[in-house]
């Protein structure tokens, strides 16, 4: 009889706050369309793991055996990096490669956020793993934390996707805060319609894949596999893969990572005080992006002749393209025929590539700095 | 925790003007490409 009633013997209340806890990581994902693809998965793994006894983890639980062959060895967010890189159009960012300045500036969110956390007890790699949040890209904060934190990487990603859905209310006050009127009213010169060539397209995800990998050889896995996916999309051959790597690749390694990285939300190990510290500092993380991007901007316009509109520079982080649309959407408020969207979202675009270049320096000067 | 704070202040000088230079080395090629490449 006991063995009948194991599961409600074994029904702790940290139990029942975890079932809570994915309920609103599918509440937000369903009724509020908050990151869907990841938010969903990660709820209803995180029910699933909390079911007393559960026999989805443990020895032979299948999402444990999905979390050894798939995070453990880095698989899904790499495979994730390639669907990504097939989705990128550089486009915008070759038009402009001025606005790589903001992508850079705008990572500032990352160190300034590892410091924070080392203040608050974290040794060097998991400060590392909870700064990276602020590359505001979900599998480069799952790539840092497999590879530095693996204990951390449920909040991370929680932490990483749920506030990457919340750039368009975290973004606005801070930019607001930094800025006067007039400068939001600042009008950029119009980004000229330049053709790329088909050539630069295909050369640029390799120079930037050699460049990095000499730089940081332990980048490679990150960067080299996200410009593979953006070369299969650019080659112009390749016109399947590139739409198989966009939709397949990416729909079942997501569903696949997603509920994997849900079932390591094990009351125990989810429930503590670390997990409230680094949900708050994912938020500092995105507010000191934004800010090292528009003090950035507003840097550079100490020197420039053609004013750069600031807010410009809090779209260089990783959130595409929410946060070219946040800035579009607050010029337009300030001045209804003022049109920043492209430029905007080159600083998008040379954000994602800003949080991939700031992972891969990470993976390589932590470790190096701890021998 | 001094030690890993100086630890810290140390990755974050060498990891953002790690971003930076990087960035700036793909801005010239990528201005030298787009210049040449036609």
């Amino acid at each position: 009889m006991e063995e009948l009633l194991a599961g409600i013997l074994n029904l702790h209340w940290t139990n029942l706050v975890m079932f809570a806890i994915g309920g609103i990581l599918i509440y937000l994902a369903i009724a509020k369309d908050y990151e869907p693809m990841l938010l969903l998965p990660i709820g209803f793994g995180a029910i699933l793991a909390n079911i007393p006894l559960s026999s989805v983890i443990g020895h032979e639980g299948v999402l444990s055996i999905l979390y050894n062959a798939g995070i453990t060895t880095e698989l899904f967010p790499v495979l994730i990096f390639v669907a990504v890189g097939a989705m990128i159009d550089f486009g915008p960012l070759l038009q402009n490669p001025f606005m790589l300045f903001f992508g850079a500036a705008a990572q500032f969110g990352i160190f300034a956020t590892m410091l924070l956390a080392i203040l608050f007890g974290f040794d060097l790699k998991e400060a590392a793993s909870i700064g990276i949040i602020g590359a505001a890209d979900g599998p480069t904060s799952i790539f840092v934390a497999t590879k530095f934190a693996q204990k951390l990487l449920a909040p991370i990603s929680v932490a990483a996707y749920s506030y990457m859905s919340l750039v368009p209310i975290i973004q606005p006050p801070v930019i607001r805060m930094l800025t006067t009127k007039k400068e939001r009213m600042i009008r950029m010169e119009a980004q000229r319609a330049v053709e790329v060539p088909k050539l630069v397209r295909i050369l640029f995800p390799i120079m930037i894949t050699v460049i990095a990998g000499i730089i940081a050889p332990i980048s490679v896995a990150l960067v080299g596999l996200l410009m593979f996916g953006n070369l299969i999309r650019e080659c112009g051959v390749l016109e399947r893969l590139s739409k198989a790597t966009q939709n397949e690749l990416a729909n079942l390694v997501t569903l696949l990572l997603g509920i994997t990285i849900g079932s390591t939300m094990v009351a125990e190990d989810f429930l503590n005080i670390n997990t409230l510290m680094i949900m708050g500092m994912g938020l500092l993380a995105f507010v000191f992006d934004t800010a090292g991007g528009v003090l950035f901007a507003k840097f550079l316009n100490l020197f420039l002749k053609k004013k750069v509109n600031p807010m410009v520079g809090a779209a260089g982080i990783s959130a595409f393209p929410m946060s070219a649309r946040v800035i579009q959407r607050m010029a337009q408020k300030e001045d209804p025929t003022n049109f920043v969207l492209m430029q905007a979202i080159s600083a998008n675009v040379a954000g994602q590539l800003g949080s991939i270049v700031a992972g891969g320096l990470l993976l390589a000067i932590v470790p190096a700095l701890l021998k | 925790m001094g030690h890993t704070f100086q630890l810290g202040l140390i990755a974050t000088v060498y990891g953002l003007s790690g971003v930076f230079a990087v960035l700036i080395l793909f801005y010239i090629l990528t201005k030298l490409m787009m210049k040449f490449i036609k």
